[in-house]
């Protein structure tokens, strides 16, 4: 092809070697400042927080040690018992966080009268700090002087002792049917189970709103079509809401078991606190003891921190593991609306 | 038998009225279409059909049964209807076959029986081989056949389609409608459309409504809506149309500030508007033709030769013979033969060729 006279082509060009570099570089200096977060305050410290478990190291780093932290941590009865207790912690809330915050979300979903300040009340607890929470909640749970059993009293009943109890809710209910439930499946106690009902309290707005969020999803067409084929209410919810809001439940149901393995505040000032200093933490008898506060005590109180982190690493492989489970497990079940291509 | 009877359907949401004493009669294994712009209230009728909306006054019937009125509301599943949706409306999580068979497990039908008629659907709507597939690995038309499956495996004497070619691109548009046609034959079914596309209407439908700011402009066969439309919205909605203003004078009508007169022996006289359709205005070279303009361009589209024509003020839009191309040059002289023309009495307003939207 002939060029026009005075317009030079473009290959005549040579950048200069600094521009040349710029370019190349340009992806990456608008990655640096997410990446230099991220590096900053997620990974670098679990590095670290791997570095320092395979060191004896208090207040300042000491020896090299290997594998110690972790060979002692398996070792210790209480660190599987506050396993355990996790484990418990999560599987009496995480179901009803889904559950309620589902049930909750259809139901707001209709047209209500006051469908805002439903909302906004069921969002409430969630954005009220959950210090305060366990404050106002302890009280209302006390065995002398909270509400609730001043009203089981006041009716002729006999009071349970809540954030006190240490015995199993499995055999509490047991004692109360007169079945005896044998030695390793009294379940959570009933105060961890106290803890339980109030965390479900706390985050099931949050749920509520992330449900609603998916159902506004849905195009008013599906619920039509589903209408006209005869679906009733429950077979709408069978068969279109529940498979179509999958994906959200998939993700509420990991973001939720995260966020109760990593559950402290909540536990910690419901039963840690004037229980003889932090180091009683966990009461009573070590029944509420999850295992961030199994680490949180080590490296709080007794300062052990390479040992404290030997606790958080196997924690956060505990913790990803699950993670990819449910993903994994799901990910055959999880529907995404889509246009088809 | 399934026939539809609309009476006196009026419908506002507040202070908007969306439909005005709306009367209609669809006979049996009828295929009607309610055309208009966006907003004419034909989605809205066809809601009120189907039972998503109660008419604010009037009646619907389907067959003998009054289905909605001021004492009687009938839900949209006890109807016996069938609806196709713009948006197509498959279940996302199951495959075809259990999307269509979906409404039959519903009415609880023996599996056999299931299997039976799903088969008989998926083939009527091309889609046996795609029986086991996800929406999601389907295209928009094969989604959109899925939904047709639906719609029909329950054997509802009545189909409603609402604008359900419009998310499709051009190509599958047209064979679609075929096979729409085809199957409304094949299956007998009486079947109610809504679209804004005027050449779909026409190449599908027995009769047409066509409809604006909720009241019917004209009811009738596309022949008759093309060739006869009763106003001058239904002469620029279905198809392209020159407007011309003009007074009717001794057997002609002078067009205004052209300087050009036409042949009318028409019943108007006075002042007037002459509709007339591009396809209906032939270039002659020569100077026997009845009106006289200058070639301002035109655009080969292979087909036509679409051509703007200055007639001495007014430009008007020709659509001629493709062949002409060869022939013609911009701003040439040329010569008009009108074949055929509309003349509708010029109240002053032009309310009518006005879109709403």
């Amino acid at each position: 092809m002939q060029n026009n006279a005075g317009v030079k082509r473009r290959e005549a060009f040579h950048p200069s070697p600094f521009k040349a570099a710029l370019d190349k570089a340009r992806p990456y200096l608008y990655l640096a400042p997410a990446a230099l977060i991220l590096f900053t305050f997620h990974l670098f410290p679990i590095v670290y927080g791997g570095f320092i478990s395979l060191h004896q190291w208090g207040l300042k780093p000491g020896k090299m040690v290997g594998l110690q932290n972790y060979k002692l941590i398996l070792a210790d009865a209480e660190w599987w018992d506050s396993l355990l207790n996790t484990f418990y912690y999560v599987l009496t809330t995480v179901p009803l966080e889904l559950g309620l915050g589902m049930l909750f979300a259809v139901l707001l979903f209709g047209k209500i009268k006051g469908r805002n300040l439903y909302r906004l009340s069921y969002f409430a607890p969630y954005i009220t700090p959950l210090a305060a929470i366990g404050v106002v909640w302890g009280w209302v749970f006390n065995y002398n002087t909270g509400i609730i059993n001043g009203v089981i009293r006041m009716l002729g009943g006999s009071a349970p002792r809540w954030l006190l109890e240490p015995t199993g809710i499995l055999t509490l209910l047991g004692r109360f049917l007169g079945v005896k439930i044998p030695f390793g499946l009294e379940g959570p106690s009933l105060a961890l189970v106290t803890i339980s009902i109030v965390t479900v309290w706390h985050y099931v707005g949050f749920h509520t709103v992330i449900y609603l969020g998916g159902l506004t999803q849905i195009p008013k067409e599906l619920f039509e079509a589903a209408k006209i084929d005869g679906a009733n209410s429950f077979r709408v919810f069978r068969h279109i809401i529940l498979p179509i809001l999958s994906p959200t439940t998939l993700f509420l149901s990991v973001v939720g078991t995260i966020g109760a393995f990593q559950s402290i505040t909540l536990i910690y000032v419901m039963t840690g606190m004037g229980w003889g200093g932090a180091g009683a933490s966990g009461h009573p008898l070590g029944t509420t003891r999850v295992a961030l506060l199994y680490i949180f005590e080590y490296f709080f109180t007794y300062t052990q921190t390479g040992y404290a982190m030997a606790g958080a690493i196997l924690l956060f492989f505990i913790i990803l593991f699950l993670s990819l489970l449910q993903m994994k497990v799901a990910g055959r079940r999880v529907f995404y609306l889509g246009e088809g291509d | 038998m399934s026939t539809i009877a609309i009476k006196n359907v009026t419908k506002a949401f507040g202070d908007v009225v969306v439909l005005k004493d709306f009367n209609l009669v669809v006979g049996d294994r009828e295929f009607v279409t309610l055309l208009g712009p966006s907003g004419c209230g034909k989605t809205t009728m066809l809601r009120i059909i189907a039972g998503f909306e109660k008419p604010t006054a009037g009646e619907i019937h389907i067959g003998e049964r009054v289905v909605s009125s001021d004492k009687v509301f009938v839900p949209p599943e006890r109807r016996g209807i069938g609806m196709v949706f713009q948006s197509y409306a498959v279940w996302p999580h199951m495959n075809v076959f259990n999307n269509v068979a979906y409404p039959l497990r519903i009415a609880r039908r023996p599996r056999g029986e299931i299997r039976e008629k799903v088969e008989r659907i998926l083939k009527a709507v091309h889609l046996s081989q795609y029986a086991s597939r996800f929406p999601s690995q389907l295209s928009g038309g094969q989604q959109q056949r899925v939904a047709l499956g639906r719609a029909l495996v329950a054997e509802p004497r009545l189909l409603l389609l609402d604008e359900p070619l419009s998310n499709l691109d051009a190509k599958l548009r047209e064979s679609m409608r075929f096979e729409i046609k085809e199957i409304q034959k094949a299956f007998g079914i009486t079947v109610v459309y809504v679209t804004h596309d005027q050449t779909e209407a026409m190449a599908m439908s027995d009769r047409i409504v066509v409809i604006n700011h909720g009241i019917i402009q004209q009811l009738g066969p596309p022949t008759k809506i093309y060739q006869r439309p009763s106003n001058q919205f239904v002469a620029d909605f279905v198809g392209k149309v020159n407007f011309l203003r003009g007074e009717v004078k001794n057997g002609r009508i002078e067009l205004t500030g052209l300087g050009q007169s036409i042949p009318y022996d028409g019943i108007y006289t006075g002042k007037v508007i002459v509709a007339i359709r591009p396809e209906n205005i032939f270039l002659k070279p020569d100077r026997e033709g009845t009106l006289k303009g200058r070639l301002q361009n035109m655009f080969y589209l292979g087909d036509v030769n679409d051509c703007r024509v200055d007639i001495g003020g007014e430009v008007i839009r020709i659509i001629a013979d493709s062949i002409t191309y060869e022939d013609l040059r911009e701003n040439q002289e040329i010569s008009l033969h009108l074949r055929d023309f509309l003349v509708y009495e010029d109240d002053g307003k032009d309310d009518h060729t006005k879109i709403a939207t």
